[in-house]
C-alpha cells in the first residue's frame, strides 16, 4: 500500500450534499414551507460558491493489542472503541477532510448579519463534510482496492480529542489542505472532519452499521 | 555583495528540500526535525554542504518549525535549536571544498505558527508578531545572513511574520507563500493580493514555494513577475509524493524539474530553489540548466492597488467607488450606533455597499466622546469579518490610523495626509512601514487654494516630500476638494479643472469626495450624479459616494458603459436589470399584515410595512398589538414542534426590523425599561452558534443582551455581571471538553456574585450534567431560555 501523504481535492458538482441531513441538523422534523425552502435553496447555492473541498490521507500498517492501537512507529492510540473498531484489520488510512476556511467566513458573516441563514449554512457545512467525507472513502477503497470498516473519529467513544494534534500530524493537514488545532483540540476551519478508517480483512462480509453506533453519546440530537 | 544587490541584479540559487531530505536521512517519525540540529549536526551539515556543492547560494536553516507557538520542547531552548541551526549552515559553509570566492548566504528560515489568526482562528495578530519576533531576534543573533518567511498560506500570518522581521532586525527579508491547486492561499488570497500587501510592507523579495510542482508553479510566476517591482524567487515541490518500495518518492524527476525551472527562469524570476522532494541532485540540475542566462532587469510596475485578505482593488481604467457610508459626520443613526458599541448596524452598512457595487469602503469612527483608536481598530477587524472588499481607514488621529494600519489583513487605503508640514511627519512614516495608499488632500498651512494651479502646487509638494520616505507617486491618490458650489458658483469648475491637471500634467490618481458640492441645496443627488459624470470625463480615478445612491451609480454605469469601460455592457445591463426587479418587489408589498410578515419572516416586508403603520397607530401599540402577538405566535409554534428552527430565526429577524422602525419613535416617548441578560461561549469553546441563536431571540422579546462572545475566561463574565448589575445569565458550551470551564465559570459566579442565577444549554448539555455543575436551569433550545428569563424578570 501507498505510505506516501496523499491529497484528494474534489469539485463541488461531485459533492452531493443530503438536504435532508442539513435538515435534520436544522432539527426540522417535517416538511418546511415554500418559503423556508427557497431560503435553504438560496443559502445552498452560495454555500456551494463558497466551498473547497479539500483532504488529505496517509495509510499505516497497524496492530491492534487490546485496548491499544499502533500505527507504526508514527503513533499509538489507546480506545476500546477504536480497538474494537480495528479488530483484525491490519491497516487503516489516517484522514482530514474539510470544506476550507471559506465556509468558516460565510458563516461567521451571517452571524453577524442574519442569524437563519447564518444557522442554515452550518447546517449545509455540517451535511456537505460528510457528503465529501463519504466521496473520499469511496475514491480511496476504489483506488487502493480495499474496503473501509466505518470510520472512527476522534472524540467518539472513548478516543480522546488529544489524540488530535498526531492525527492531524499523520496527513500533514496544515500546510496540505490548511486544517489546524484551536484550543482544546478543536479544529480549524470548523467544518472538518479528521478520521481512521480501517481496512476490512479480505473476503470480511461488508454488514451496514451505523456511525451513530461507534458513539456514547446517547442524547446526542442527531442520533439516528 | 550582500544577497540583496545579488538577487536584484542576478539570478541566485536557493537550496531544497531540507524536511523531506532529513526524513531519508532516517529522521525518526514524529520527531521535530529541529532536534536534529543538536542530536545530529552532522547530518545537517551533510546535507547543507550537499547543497552548496550543487549550487545553492542560499541555504535554509532548519528552523521551519522553531517557533513558540508551534514547537513545545522540554528538551531544548528555542535559543538552542535556533541557534545551533545557523551554525550548522555557517559551518557547512566553512568547510566546504566548494565556495570559489562566491559567497554563501544563511537564510534563516521561518514557516507558519500552526495556529490560525482571528477572526476565524483565535490566535491575536499581536501574539503571532511577538512570536515571530522571538525567533527572527534569536536568528540575527546567531549569525544569520537574511529572513526567508516561507510557505505562508495566510496573508495575515504573512503581515505579522514580515512586521515582526522588519521590526525586530536589519536584515533582508524575503517572504514565500503556498498556493493551492486554484492558485490561492488556503485563506482565499489570489496572487495580487499577496503581492500588493507584501510589497506594501517592504518585502526584499517575494517568492512561491510548496504547494505545487514546477509546472503548476509557471503560471503564478509568471503572474508575480509581472505584478510585482522586486525581485521574485520560486521554489516549487517535486512534483506529487507516492510512495515506491515503502518509500516515499516525487513524480518530477531532477531533469524534467530543471527544464520547467529554466522556463520559469526566463519568464523574469531571479530566486531559483526547490521544496519538498528536491535534493540536491535536483538544484545541480537547474543550476547548470540556467547559469548561462542573464537575468532579467526588473522594472517598477507604477501600478496602484489596494487589496484585502483575498483580492486586490487597481485603480486602472474604471472609475474606483469608495462606499462613504461608515462615517458619521450628518448621519444620526450611525452615530447613535458608535456610541452603544453597536457594530452590527455597522456591518450591514459595509455589506449593503459592496453589495450595491461598492469596490473599496470608508471606515471613518471618529466622534468626539469616543475611544476612536480602539473603535477604528474593531471596525477594521469586524468589517474585515464581512466584507472582503479593501478598506479606506479614515481618521485625523495618527494613532487611531497607526493601529488600524497594523492590524488590517491586506493593503489599506489611507484618509489621509494633506499639505501641511506636521501632517506629512506624522502620516508619511506610517505609510512607509506599513505600506498603503494615501489620500492626499490640497490644503496646508494656509487652507484650501482658490485656483487649480495652486492646488495641483500643493499636490506636486507633497508628492515631493513622500518620495522622501520612499513612497512612489503610484501610492498616492490626490484630493482635490470638492467644496459648495452653493458658497462660490465656480467652486465645481476649480475641482473639475484641478482633477484635469492633476491627470494629464502631474500623472497621479485623483479622488473626490464627490457630494460636498451640492451643500446647501436642494435635491443634492442630481447635482451631485452631473458632477461626478463630468469629473470622471476630466479623469477623477475614484470616487468616495453613496452607492446606495440609484441616481449616482446609474451615473457611475453610464459613464462606464459610454466610456467603453465596461466589457458587453455587463455591469450596466446587471445594474440596469436589478433596479427594475426593485421596483416590481416595491409595488408587490401591497395588502400584507404586519402579523403576516413577521411570521413568514419577511424581513424587508415587515420593515416597510412598520413604518407605513407609524403614520396611523401609536408606536407602542404597533409593538405590543402588532409584534409581540405575532412573535408569540411563532415561538408557541417552535415549542409544539409546528414551527422550526430557520423559521423561528426569520421570524425573529423580520420582527427585529419591524421593531428598527418604530424604534425612533419610541425613544421618543421614553418609555423602556431594560432587563439585561449576559450571554456567553464558555472558555476553550469557538462554537457560538447555539449562544447567538439565543441573543436573537432574547433581543426580540425585549431583553438587553450583553454579548461577550466565544471563548470567555470566567473573570470576564464575573466582571461583566459586576460592572453591570447582572441578575441572569446565560452560558453555553458545545463540546463537553469546555462543560469544565462552564463548570468553572457558574462556581466563580455563586461565590463572588450569589445574586445571579445562571442558565446553561448547548449540545452536550443534558438536565444532569447542568445539575452537576450547579447551573440554575437547564433550557433545551433558546425559546426555554426566553421563558426562564420571562420567569426571572417576572415578565
Amino acid at each position: 500500500m501507498d505510505k506516501a501523504v496523499k491529497t484528494f481535492f474534489a469539485d463541488k458538482d461531485k459533492v452531493n450534499i443530503d438536504k435532508g441531513l442539513a435538515l435534520r441538523f436544522l432539527r426540522v422534523r417535517k416538511q418546511v414551507d415554500d418559503d423556508c425552502m427557497a431560503l435553504i435553496n438560496d443559502a445552498l447555492e452560495e454555500f456551494e460558491n463558497a466551498v473547497s473541498y479539500k483532504a488529505s490521507y496517509r495509510y499505516f500498517d497497524i496492530n491492534v493489542e487490546g485496548n491499544k492501537v499502533y500505527f507504526e512507529d508514527y503513533m499509538t492510540l489507546e480506545s476500546e472503541k477504536l480497538a474494537k473498531n480495528l479488530s483484525g484489520c491490519r491497516g487503516a488510512f489516517v484522514l482530514v477532510a474539510t470544506t476550507s476556511i471559506s465556509v468558516d467566513r460565510i458563516i461567521a458573516k451571517y452571524m453577524n448579519l442574519q442569524v437563519s441563514r447564518a444557522v442554515i449554512l452550518d447546517a449545509i457545512g455540517s451535511a456537505s463534510i460528510e457528503a465529501f467525507c463519504d466521496l473520499l472513502c469511496k475514491t480511496i477503497q476504489d483506488e487502493n482496492g480495499v474496503n473501509f470498516r466505518p470510520r472512527f473519529s476522534p472524540g467518539y467513544g472513548d478516543l480522546n480529542l488529544s489524540c488530535q494534534g498526531l492525527v492531524l500530524g499523520a496527513c500533514d493537514a496544515s500546510r496540505k489542505i490548511g486544517v489546524t488545532l484551536a484550543s482544546n483540540n478543536m479544529m480549524i476551519p470548523k467544518k472538518t472532519v479528521s478520521a481512521i478508517a480501517g481496512v476490512r480483512p479480505k473476503d470480511e462480509v461488508c454488514e451496514k452499521a451505523s456511525r451513530c453506533e461507534l458513539c456514547d453519546n446517547e442524547n446526542c440530537l442527531y442520533r439516528e | 555583495m550582500d544577497i540583496l544587490k545579488r538577487i536584484q541584479n542576478e539570478i541566485v540559487y536557493i537550496d531544497g528540500g531540507l524536511g523531506s531530505s532529513l526524513i531519508k536521512m532516517g529522521l525518526p517519525s514524529g520527531m521535530a526535525p529541529e532536534k536534529w540540529n543538536i542530536k545530529e549536526p552532522e547530518n545537517i551539515i551533510s546535507l547543507h554542504k550537499a547543497y552548496i556543492d550543487a549550487g545553492a547560494q542560499i541555504l535554509t536553516t532548519n528552523t521551519f518549525g522553531a517557533n513558540e507557538l508551534k514547537l513545545e520542547d522540554d528538551e531544548y531552548s528555542l535559543e538552542e535549536l535556533v541557534s545551533s541551526a545557523v551554525d550548522n549552515a555557517k559551518k557547512a559553509i566553512l568547510e566546504s571544498s566548494k565556495v570559489q570566492g562566491e559567497d554563501v548566504y544563511v537564510g534563516l528560515s521561518v514557516g507558519p505558527c500552526g495556529k490560525l489568526l482571528e477572526p476565524l482562528g483565535e490566535l491575536k495578530f499581536e501574539d503571532a508578531v511577538s512570536a515571530f519576533s522571538k525567533t527572527i531576534k534569536l536568528g540575527e543573533k546567531a549569525g544569520a545572513d537574511l529572513i526567508i518567511v516561507e510557505t505562508m498560506s495566510d496573508t495575515y500570518e504573512a503581515k505579522a511574520a514580515l512586521l515582526a522581521a522588519k521590526e525586530s532586525c536589519n536584515l533582508p527579508v524575503f517572504v514565500s507563500v503556498a498556493y493551492d491547486e486554484k492558485g490561492k492561499l488556503m485563506t482565499g488570497a489570489d496572487p495580487s493580493a499577496v503581492i500588493a500587501m507584501l510589497e506594501g510592507l517592504k518585502a526584499d523579495a517575494i517568492g512561491i514555494n510548496c504547494g505545487l510542482g514546477p509546472h503548476q508553479m509557471k503560471e503564478i510566476a509568471k503572474t508575480y513577475v509581472e505584478l510585482s517591482s522586486i525581485p521574485v524567487f520560486v521554489s516549487p515541490n517535486a512534483g506529487m509524493p507516492k510512495s515506491v518500495d515503502g518509500k516515499t518518492v516525487y513524480d518530477v524527476d531532477a531533469q524534467e524539474f530543471s527544464c520547467v525551472m529554466k522556463e520559469i527562469a526566463e519568464l523574469g524570476v531571479h530566486g531559483l530553489g526547490g521544496c519538498c522532494g528536491t535534493t540536491p541532485e535536483y538544484i545541480k540540475a537547474t543550476v547548470e540548466k540556467t547559469k548561462d542566462l542573464k537575468a532579467e532587469e526588473i522594472t517598477k510596475k507604477n501600478r496602484t492597488v489596494v487589496s484585502s485578505y483575498t483580492k486586490a482593488v487597481e485603480f486602472e481604467k474604471a472609475p474606483v467607488i469608495v462606499g462613504e457610508r461608515i462615517n458619521p459626520t450628518g448621519k444620526k443613526k450611525l452615530k447613535e450606533a458608535l456610541r452603544e458599541n453597536r457594530l452590527d448596524y455597522i456591518l450591514n452598512e459595509a455589506v449593503s455597499q459592496q453589495d450595491k457595487g461598492a469596490k473599496v469602503l470608508d471606515i471613518n469612527v471618529g466622534l468626539p466622546e469616543i475611544d476612536e483608536v480602539k473603535m477604528l481598530t474593531d471596525t477594521v477587524k469586524a468589517v474585515q469579518a464581512v466584507s472582503d472588499l479593501p478598506l479606506q481607514l479614515d481618521s485625523s488621529d495618527p494613532v487611531a490610523l497607526e493601529q488600524a494600519m497594523r492590524i488590517y489583513n491586506g493593503k489599506p487605503m489611507i484618509n489621509s495626509v494633506n499639505g501641511k508640514q506636521s501632517s506629512m511627519d506624522s502620516i508619511f512614516p506610517l505609510v512607509k512601514k506599513y505600506g498603503g495608499v494615501v489620500v492626499a488632500l490640497t490644503l496646508d498651512e494656509n487652507g484650501i487654494p482658490k485656483t487649480a494651479d495652486e492646488r495641483v502646487a500643493i499636490a506636486e509638494k507633497i508628492i515631493s516630500e513622500a518620495k522622501k520616505y520612499g513612497i512612489d507617486k503610484k501610492d498616492i491618490v490626490v484630493d482635490a476638494l470638492a467644496m459648495a458650489v452653493s458658497s462660490d458658483k465656480n467652486s465645481a469648475k476649480t475641482t473639475i479643472e484641478s482633477v484635469r491637471k492633476l491627470t494629464e500634467e502631474v500623472g497621479v490618481n485623483t479622488i473626490l469626495g464627490v457630494s460636498n458640492i451640492s451643500f446647501g441645496l436642494p435635491n443634492r443627488e442630481m447635482l451631485n450624479s452631473s458632477f461626478l459624470t463630468l469629473c470622471f470625463e476630466n479623469g477623477l480615478s475614484s470616487a468616495i459616494m453613496n452607492p446606495l445612491s440609484n441616481k449616482m451609480m446609474e451615473a457611475y454605469y453610464s459613464f462606464c458603459a459610454l466610456k467603453g469601460l465596461d466589457d458587453n455592457f455587463e455591469s450596466y445591463i446587471a445594474f440596469a436589470n436589478g433596479e427594475e426587479v426593485a421596483v416590481s418587489k416595491a409595488e408587490n408589498a401591497g395588502d400584507m399584515t404586519l402579523s403576516y410578515a413577521i411570521e413568514k419572516g419577511f424581513s424587508q416586508k415587515a420593515y416597510d410595512i412598520a413604518l407605513s403603520l407609524l403614520g396611523s397607530e401609536n408606536p407602542l401599540d404597533i409593538i405590543n398589538q402588532k409584534i409581540i402577538p405575532a412573535l408569540n405566535t411563532v415561538g408557541e409554534g417552535f415549542e409544539k414542534n409546528t414551527v422550526f428552527l430557520p423559521q423561528l430565526l426569520m421570524s425573529a429577524e423580520s420582527a427585529k426590523s419591524a421593531f428598527d422602525a418604530v424604534k425612533t419613535a419610541i425613544k421618543e416617548s421614553g418609555e423602556k425599561t431594560s432587563y439585561k441578560v449576559v450571554l456567553a461561549t464558555v472558555e476553550g469553546d469557538i462554537h457560538d452558534i447555539g449562544k447567538n441563536i439565543v441573543k436573537v431571540l432574547l433581543e426580540n422579546y425585549g431583553f438587553e443582551v450583553i454579548d461577550l462572545g466565544r471563548d470567555v475566561k470566567p473573570d470576564v463574565v464575573l466582571n461583566a455581571i459586576i460592572e453591570n448589575d447582572i441578575t441572569l445569565v446565560g452560558l453555553s458550551a458545545l463540546m463537553t471538553t469546555t462543560v469544565v470551564a462552564m463548570e468553572e465559570t457558574i462556581k466563580l459566579i455563586k461565590e463572588k456574585a450569589p445574586q445571579c442565577k445562571v442558565v446553561v444549554g448547548g449540545a452536550v448539555l443534558t438536565q444532569e450534567y447542568a445539575d452537576m455543575i450547579g447551573a440554575d436551569h437547564y433550557a433545551k433550545d433558546a425559546m426555554e431560555t426566553v421563558r426562564y428569563a420571562q420567569t426571572h424578570f417576572g415578565k
